[in-house]
């Protein structure tokens, strides 16, 4: 039985499922279950209270947290796509075969590199004492406060998303069918006209995966938040640090954690309905 | 002298590593049927692509309608063309595929609509107009291609080997389909291909090519019975090349001696005693006896090949050559041809073609 072709895909995905269920079912299946216990004298207690949702769902901080977070990840989400648009395109489609592969490989170098590191780097280039500010105050301009506010913290969370962002696209767009921009030029589409009416449909996909994928990095992300910001205001996962830290908090840490994991559920939801075109929508729902 | 509405002249394509087309010239009238044939790498789907000004040339010039194509990019030629690949955009249904190319004329939406509902009405497909191109089946997407191509109404329209991926029960049919269209709107059709049953079956005339030149320009029947040089007799396949040397020439008869023995040729001009004396005689022209019968050529039966309602029997000539014959089977099962049986072959000189002698 074992031998047969029905039965031996089954048993070569044993192991991704156990991976599944022991690594990412089971502490997700914990994580909802410890949103109900109780922390007493700063110990966990199996418990079933709905105490810590709605003091966490009702509580100012959490909810300005939550717009907060939200306006960051999505900041940098329309900011790592409009970016990385152009730059996939030109590596695309302008650049030669070796330059492309030499582009290819400096996109990868970063994405590989430790992330800490880089954000060190960051704070040495825009620091109020860092090179930046010593190039401008040299002629006459500055100190800016670069660090510790909003645009900081986007050159933080794009250093993480944008190699990425680029990546996916330059791929998607190497895969575009080289006759489908012909047969548009053919058409009587003139060749600015193409990237609206070929090139972008054809990488909805890609556009609505490297969306969400930016927003999903920016949305968790807790290494920028904590030094390019200095965690003020709080992003979400600052929050949960902050909850556990003070008073043990594992539950209400927990809801902030469910929360998260409910909204970025219904990102790569939006991102899945986006990345269908318009005729296979229509389809869908006939 | 009526000018010509596509007028190549000497059209050239150089690619770094490859020589594609070389300075070739071509007169297509407006309304013909023109179909481009010859092997792959022959240059043919260059030539359409050049005239749709999807590459640039390297020389010469391309006029279509008396205008020069020099700087006049792909979008602004209104040469629509038909792919091997169909070039459907996924992302689009039926309907605004057949829409895009008004879209970008800025056609407004109501008409847009209109003028595609109607061609895919023409080609049968009015039902499938909101579907996705992938629930299409094969012959369907070539029918939306069509439409795509010929909804603006252009002058000319271009394929490129538009049937070879369709079985052959469905090319048969849209090649039915393509000749109805060619008649109804009376514009040019430029054809490329390499299956010699598509060009003769479509075609007013056919340009023969091979290694980015022009073989031979002319109706299918002169290129079948008329080869221009020895590359077209044997690309036409139904042709038996047999090479000889003049010995003499009378009253318009040339006498050849090869080595396969001594031949009787048509030629309206004489030619010097001793030049070359090269001449075709068609598969379909010869004659076949039993070996105690008369006058001929001796030879021995290799095999048969079947297409469609006659069949081709190879030849083996005394001497080496192979020749192709081609028979009714009645005719066949009365001669009892098997491999190995021996014949005479014959055919009545004035069916021997002589080659031109090469300028």
């Amino acid at each position: 039985m074992a031998g047969s072709p029905r039965v031996l895909p089954a048993v070569l995905g044993i192991p991704v499922v156990l991976w599944q269920a022991v690594f990412f079912a089971a502490p997700l299946i914990f994580l909802v279950v410890v949103t109900f216990w109780q922390v007493k004298s700063f110990r966990l207690e199996p418990a079933f209270v709905l105490d810590n949702w709605t003091r966490i769902l009702f509580s100012t901080t959490f909810q300005r947290a939550l717009v907060h977070t939200f306006t960051v990840a999505g900041t940098t989400t329309v900011l790592a796509v409009a970016i990385a648009f152009p730059a996939a395109y030109t590596i695309a489609f302008r650049l030669s075969t070796r330059a492309r592969d030499l582009a290819v490989a400096f996109l990868v170098v970063p994405v590989f590199s430790s992330y800490m590191l880089r954000i060190y780097a960051w704070q040495i280039v825009l620091s109020p004492e860092g090179i930046t500010n010593a190039l401008l105050g040299s002629i006459g301009i500055g100190p800016l406060p670069l660090l510790g506010g909003a645009f900081s913290l986007q050159v933080g969370l794009l250093t993480l998303t944008l190699p990425i962002a680029v990546l996916t696209l330059v791929f998607a767009m190497a895969g575009i069918d080289r006759t489908l921009i012909e047969a548009a030029e053919n058409l009587g589409c003139r060749r600015a006209r193409v990237i609206a009416h070929v090139i972008i449909p054809s990488l909805r996909p890609a556009i609505a995966l490297t969306a969400t994928t930016s927003f999903l990095l920016a949305f968790g992300d807790y290494i920028s938040p904590l030094f390019m910001t200095g965690s003020k205001p709080p992003t979400l996962s600052i929050l949960i640090v902050d909850t556990v830290k003070s008073g043990s908090q594992w539950p209400r840490a927990s809801v902030i954690g469910v929360s998260m994991l409910v909204m970025l559920a219904l990102v790569l939801g939006l991102g899945q309905f986006l990345s269908r075109g318009r005729a296979a929508r229509k389809e869908a729902t006939r | 002298m009526k000018t010509p509405f596509i007028a190549l002249d000497q059209l050239d394509k150089r690619y770094p590593d490859h020589h594609a087309v070389k300075s070739i010239n071509l007169d297509i009238d407006a309304g013909e049927f023109i179909a481009i044939m010859g092997p792959s790498g022959c240059g043919k789907s260059t030539t359409l692509r050049l005239i749709a000004g999807l590459d640039e040339p390297t020389g010469g010039e391309i006029r279509i309608g008396g205008d020069s194509m020099r700087g006049v990019p792909a979008f602004q030629r209104n040469t629509p063309m038909v792919w091997q690949s169909l070039a459907l955009f996924p992302f689009l249904t039926v309907a605004e595929n057949v829409a895009f190319p008004l879209r970008m004329q800025k056609v407004g939406a109501a008409e847009r609509r209109k003028r595609s509902l109607e061609w895919l009405d023409r080609l049968g497909l009015a039902s499938m107009a909101e579907r996705n191109i992938a629930q299409l089946s094969g012959g369907q997407r070539q029918r939306v291609a069509i439409a795509r191509a010929l909804v603006t109404e252009p002058s000319v329209l271009l394929l490129d080997e538009p049937l070879s991926a369709l079985d052959a029960h469905l090319r048969v049919r849209m090649q039915t389909e393509l000749s109805r269209l060619h008649r109804e709107l009376g514009i040019t059709f430029v054809y490329v291909t390499h299956a010699q049953s598509e060009a003769f079956a479509l075609a007013d005339r056919i340009v023969i090519m091979s290694e980015g030149h022009i073989q031979q320009v002319g109706r299918p029947q002169d290129v079948y019975r008329a080869p221009a040089n020895a590359f077209v007799a044997e690309f036409m396949g139904m042709n038996n090349l047999v090479r000889g040397e003049v010995r003499s020439t009378r009253d318009g008869v040339l006498d050849i001696a090869g080595a396969l023995g001594d031949f009787r040729v048509p030629s309206a001009t004489p030619r010097p005693q001793g030049s070359k004396g090269d001449f075709v005689i068609a598969a379909d022209r010869i004659a076949l006896k039993p070996e105690a019968d008369g006058e001929g050529l001796s030879g021995t039966v290799l095999g048969l090949e079947f297409v469609g309602s006659t069949q081709t029997v190879f030849v083996e000539i005394e001497g080496g050559a192979e020749f192709r014959v081609q028979k009714q089977q009645h005719e066949i099962e009365a001669l009892n041809l098997v491999p190995g049986r021996k014949v005479k072959l014959s055919w009545n000189p004035e069916h021997a073609w002589l080659l031109p002698q090469a300028a």
